[in-house]
């Protein structure tokens, strides 16, 4: 089969009116989540996820698409018009949305973003409908050495995009590890390193560790600061003009490229490649002064890069079975859920499901526009309910998600002991993301540990006598000699400071 | 003098602890050999490479002068945590409307910019709107009153 009789496959499972149904339920889900602080993506898909168990298997994950990629679209709506970026990968939006629309350009940025956006999930689509089944070819190599490799190289990345020191970053991803080896053990019956909690003799959950860093410890960090709502900018004019939409088109392009690549890498995915195309294009300007103060490439660039990686980060998911980050884990425990293994083997088997979900994405992506640039009016709305009527209701979301899980109150006690150290950590400086990747990828890479030393009686020589896998560490080691030059140090500080 | 105390060395004591609360967890847990390894062999040595960087964080911070440890406030920690800790200390037997009650009453008391005259209307809109939402629409094993 070629790529358009693929693309086609895809069209007629996604147009199908049940598809529709929920794929514009997901994006209108997911701009929701996007649009509020406080509520997390993760925390959202793994709150459906028991609603998912009577749907279809490819309605089911088209809707959870949705929601991901719904709240891309939703956090650069308030990341522009209160500073008040909804999801992570939109705070590279922030500096120079914001400022747009202080300017009275708010239409024009959101427009710009909106465009963007839809720009980058066009081709990203088509990039994964071309690149998938290459991908999945190689996929095919690969042994236990290659997916360890792969994993570290992932690792290493993370760290690149954790702001502040990179020795606290790397403490962090080995806590996540840690504690992602905590509870089952495949070689013996009994639950290890659990101090004898029944709790935790399946593992500690995931839900409470991402609820708990990312839900309870923002709503104690806003409070702390007396959040006080920035009110919505007026908005004049949705239309970008003729200079804004000259000077957005080059950065929507270079952003789409960047952060297709950077999506695809473990570890990568929106947030480092909004960065990664911010900082690029300030890198590349005749005029970085300009940026900060209202440039439509800063609005241009990153937004195109997030939903460009958002939309490839199911490229490891689907062809490797490896996810790249916390959300395509969730996205993963769905098609568990489904009965299906995520791996090189989904394509074949489940052609149809590979292909109407890569269908979903684009047609998701027009709903977007639309939902996003006429209602954006009805969201303003939902932003001028003030935060000491929204934190309690954040905090039930919190308390309801992580507990319906598995109906599990420990859970919860769980999540408030996450909750309360990832308080202190962001005030001492740690960043929680690269410990949500360690605990999601520290397990796996145990095992493709155990099994390559297993294959090889106890040599290391299938690390670095395997091409593929010799690539993979060659360029974890570059990336780490490259964060030790200082160069690179203060770009990546003064990148990252931009938040 | 430069102060022994500052955020990076609290840090690296706060990395030290989680790698000696690892060590105690994995006690004696069986380490096996390279080509088998038991459920003990990496966690050792993660938990070692934890301490290693706790470490190294602690001397950096005695090395040079650096920032102070941040202040912390306290109450909307301890207000959110006890509000979630009921919550989860009641929804198994008193229902989903009582632990969405005493939730938010417990979370009024995070931050000064609450209107306390508010709670009450805003703990039954949140009750109510959970019992209908979670339980009666998405038919969540939870009991909407107590049992």
């Amino acid at each position: 089969m070629d790529v358009f009789a693929n693309i086609a496959l895809g069209f007629s499972v996604a147009f199908t009116p049940v598809n529709l149904l929920f794929c514009f339920f997901g994006v209108l889900m997911g701009t929701l989540v996007g649009v509020l602080p406080g509520i997390g993506t993760v925390a959202t898909m793994s709150m459906l996820l028991p609603a998912t168990f009577h749907l279809a298997p490819a309605t089911s994950l088209i809707m959870l698409a949705g929601i991901y990629y719904g709240a891309q679209y939703g956090g650069s709506t308030t990341a522009i018009l209160v500073k008040l970026p909804g999801e992570a990968s939109s705070v590279a939006t922030v500096l120079d949305g914001y400022a747009m629309a202080q300017k009275g350009r708010a239409g024009a940025a959101l427009t710009i973003a909106a465009l963007a956006s839809l720009f980058a999930g066009t081709v990203s689509t088509l990039l994964i409908a071309m690149g998938g089944p290459v991908m999945a070819q190689i996929a095919l190599k690969f042994g236990p050495a290659e997916y360890f490799s792969l994993m570290l190289l992932g690792l290493v990345a993370s760290v690149v995009l954790a702001s502040g020191s990179i020795v606290k970053a790397i403490a962090m991803i080995l806590a996540g590890v840690f504690l992602g080896l905590i509870g089952p053990d495949a070689n013996s019956p009994v639950p290890r390193m659990t101090f004898g909690i029944a709790e935790l003799s399946e593992g500690v959950n995931f839900v409470a560790i991402a609820v708990g860093l990312y839900g309870l410890s923002e709503i104690i960090l806003n409070l702390e600061q007396r959040l006080i709502r920035t009110a919505p900018v007026a908005m004049r004019e949705l239309m970008p003009n003729r200079e804004e939409f000259r000077r957005s088109v080059g950065p929507a392009i270079r952003g789409t490229a960047l952060g297709s690549l950077l999506g695809i890498l473990p570890g990568g995915g929106p947030l480092l490649a909004s960065f990664g195309a911010y900082a690029l294009e300030k890198k590349i300007s005749p005029t970085p002064e300009r940026f900060g103060h209202g440039a439509p490439e800063g609005v241009a660039a990153p937004e195109a890069a997030n939903n460009a990686g958002a939309q490839t980060s199911f490229v490891p998911l689907l062809t490797l079975g490896v996810p790249s980050n916390a959300i395509m884990a969730v996205m993963a425990g769905a098609m568990t859920i489904q009965g299906i293994a995520p791996g090189p083997k989904v394509m074949v088997e489940h052609a149809p499901l590979f292909w109407g979900m890569i269908a979903s994405m684009w047609i998701g992506n027009f709903m977007l526009v639309v939902l996003n640039l006429p209602l954006v009016g009805l969201w303003v709305k939902l932003l001028q309910v003030p935060y000491r009527i929204l934190y309690p209701a954040i905090l039930f979301f919190c308390c309801i998600g992580v507990y319906s899980i598995s109906n599990s109150a420990f859970d919860v006690y769980l999540a408030v002991g996450f909750g309360i150290a990832g308080y202190a950590m962001i005030k001492l400086g740690f960043e929680p993301t690269p410990l949500l990747l360690g605990f999601i990828l520290g397990p796996m890479m145990e095992e493709n540990l155990k099994r390559t030393f297993l294959l090889s009686g106890g040599s290391a020589a299938p690390f670095y006598e395997r091409p593929i896998s010799l690539t993979l560490l060659i360029l974890t080691v570059a990336m780490l000699l490259l964060m030790a030059l200082p160069a690179f140090k203060r770009t990546r500080e003064t990148a990252l400071s931009a938040q | 003098m430069r102060r022994l105390l500052n955020a990076e060395t609290l840090s690296g004591a706060f990395v030290l602890a989680l790698g000696g609360i690892g060590l105690l967890a994995i006690g004696n847990l069986e380490i096996g050999t390279l080509n088998d390894m038991g459920p003990g062999y990496m966690a050792r040595a993660v938990a070692w490479a934890i301490l290693a960087f706790g470490a190294v964080i602690l001397l950096m911070g005695l090395r040079a002068e650096m920032p102070p440890i941040p202040a912390m406030e306290w109450r909307p920690a301890l207000a959110i945590s006890l509000a979630t800790i009921a919550f989860g200390a009641t929804i198994d037997r008193q229902g989903i409307v009582i632990a969405t009650i005493a939730m938010t009453v417990l979370a009024g008391f995070a931050s000064p910019i609450t209107r306390h005259r508010e709670t009450p209307i805003l703990a039954a809109a949140l009750a109510a709107g959970a019992a209908l939402v979670f339980v009666v629409g998405l038919k969540l094993a939870i009991p909407i009153w107590p049992r």
